[in-house]
């Protein structure tokens, strides 16, 4: 039997919607005058096995990322434990440390700085990345006038580039539906090994079901289905709130707008 | 708070690379634009000095030598404005670091505690460039080195010291309100006059001078280029800086562990 490698256990987490900045504050600074309580997971427990290709299907704001964000360690549950074997490589960001007004090279060596690359390994992986981003003749020309999406290809070729044991794909990084993005697609597909686990946050099945055996149907906070995938899909889009909820794609597109090119992250 | 500044060390230390490279990339965008931008950096700091000392020479006549200074009025004044301007700015730039940087705090598991260094470590590159500009001057305007330049380091890392555990401290008061920076940009002239930058505070009376840690340091940098005094020689300064950076830390150390929890999901 194949080895564990996530066991959540119980987790729970609650958010607070604050009416004020002022309420906020007091909550913060005397434990008072709380804002209302958005219980995002109630109660959740599962376990992925390694070499699995897990999809974690939900509404939009339904915790499917703030249980990606646990898994990672970004967020601490409120109740329960985690256990994670070996250290996830995330995307949850594409654009992490993105400053427009510098270079795709300065970009680039501050991303990978931050996912902890040595200096030898910036060096070697540096021609093979900006070859990938197609990118290679404007290294040197600030992000901002590169064009439009370089800084998310150039980050996605780096975030994939350690894509090897355990992968956790928030649902804003399930790739949009143009043609930049089925690129990436094709590049993802090529990463993803029998042995890697995976792990997806997903809306709906357009990006996921070409890679996922499983699927984790998540509630109001609830597990409600663990299962294969298609059956896991199934139940997703039968359930009432689904209709009302976004699509992936709506998603993706807020996303994109999030992350203009010109802006300071 | 003990264990709250060992994790402050290790983390700084283990993302030392990166926080340099952040730093690096700040000063490359921040003088991007202009293509004599090393220039402007050190330009305006002694523009900001000369303007002074021709405000109070010219205007006030009151450009008259320090009672105790071994330095001319020009190198007294300037030992005041440099640290000043090393601090001044991040008094209120500081408070958004965890703003600003959130997409790191958001989407990546990094250390809190070596946000605050990002934003200060620009500042302290252009510190070290206006210190090697202030030794050059007091050199050239016949002040002879001294055994006392020696306290240098400690007093740079005192303030260093000072604005870490104030960035960090404002920039958590600010997750929780936006109303704060305001609050601080309030009152920074405040900060500014009652520091003794620009006029003598020796043996003036009052809590503000006496506990004024920033006060503290720009009498520390006085006491290596203009009054040659040992920096044990003023314990009673020492221990009040002391005191005020515990408290500081204390409260620091308070808000850090109310928040860690739950930062990402504030910002």
């Amino acid at each position: 039997m194949s080895e564990t490698i996530i066991k959540v256990d119980h987790v729970r987490k609650t958010y607070r919607n604050y009416k004020s900045n002022f309420q906020k504050l007091r909550h913060m600074l005397i434990l008072s005058g709380a804002g209302e309580k958005n219980r995002v997971l109630k109660d959740v427990s599962f376990e992925i096995k390694k070499g699995e290709k897990v999809a974690i299907f939900g509404y939009a704001h339904g915790g499917k990322s703030t249980l990606m964000h646990i898994i990672a360690g970004i967020i601490r549950p409120e109740a329960g434990t985690v256990e994670v074997k070996g250290k996830p490589e995330v995307m949850f960001d594409y654009r992490l440390g993105v400053e427009p007004s510098l270079s795709a090279l300065d970009n680039y060596e501050v991303h990978a700085k931050l996912l902890g690359w040595s200096r030898a390994q910036i060096k070697e992986r540096q021609k093979e990345i900006f070859q990938a981003a197609g990118l290679s003749k404007m290294k040197d020309i600030p992000l901002k006038n590169c064009p439009k999406g370089s800084a998310t290809r150039l980050g996605f070729v780096i975030e994939t580039m350690d894509m090897k044991d355990f992968f956790l794909v928030d649902e804003r990084m399930t790739f949009g539906n143009n043609k930049i993005n089925e690129r990436y697609l094709e590049r993802f597909a090529k990463l993803v090994t029998p042995e890697m686990t995976l792990v997806m946050a997903a809306n709906d099945f357009k990006y996921t079901r070409q890679f996922c055996d499983r699927g984790i149907v998540l509630h109001d906070g609830v597990i409600v289905f663990d299962g294969p995938y298609e059956e896991a899909y199934q139940y997703h889009k039968g359930h009432p709130q689904h209709k009302s909820s976004k699509t992936a794609v709506e998603v993706v597109e807020e996303a994109a707008e999030d992350y203009d090119d010109d802006e300071v992250i | 708070m003990i264990t709250w500044i060992i994790e402050v060390i290790r983390d700084n230390v283990k993302c030392l690379n990166v926080s340099l490279s952040m730093a690096k990339k700040e000063l490359k965008r921040a003088h991007s634009k202009s293509d004599l931008g090393w220039f402007w950096a050190i330009a305006k700091p002694l523009m900001y000095i000369f303007m002074f000392y021709f405000a109070i020479s010219t205007g006030f006549r009151n450009a008259k030598e320090i009672e105790g200074s071994v330095a001319p009025y020009f190198i007294w004044l300037a030992s005041g404005i440099v640290p000043w301007q090393f601090i001044s700015d991040l008094l209120v730039g500081g408070a958004t670091c965890f703003v600003r940087h959130k997409s790191i705090i958001k989407h990546f598991k990094y250390p809190y505690t070596a946000i605050p260094t990002i934003p200060i470590l620009p500042k302290l590159f252009i510190h070290f460039i206006m210190v090697g500009v202030l030794v050059i001057m007091a050199l050239l305007m016949g002040v002879r080195p001294s055994i006392y330049w020696l306290q240098l380091p400690i007093y740079t890392l005192l303030a260093f010291v000072f604005i870490y555990v104030w960035v960090c401290m404002t920039g958590l008061l600010n997750v929780m309100s936006a109303d704060l920076v305001e609050f601080i940009k309030t009152i920074r002239t405040a900060f500014f006059w009652l520091s003794g930058i620009l006029f003598n505070t020796r043996g003036k009376k009052g809590a503000f001078f006496a506990y004024n840690p920033i006060r503290y340091i720009a009498e520390g940098y006085r006491n290596v280029f203009a009054y040659h005094v040992w920096i044990w020689e003023q314990k009673r300064l020492l221990f009040n800086f002391g005191i005020v950076m515990i408290l500081m830390t204390a409260f620091t150390c308070l808000l850090y562990r109310r928040l860690e929890k739950r930062l990402p999901e504030l910002l």
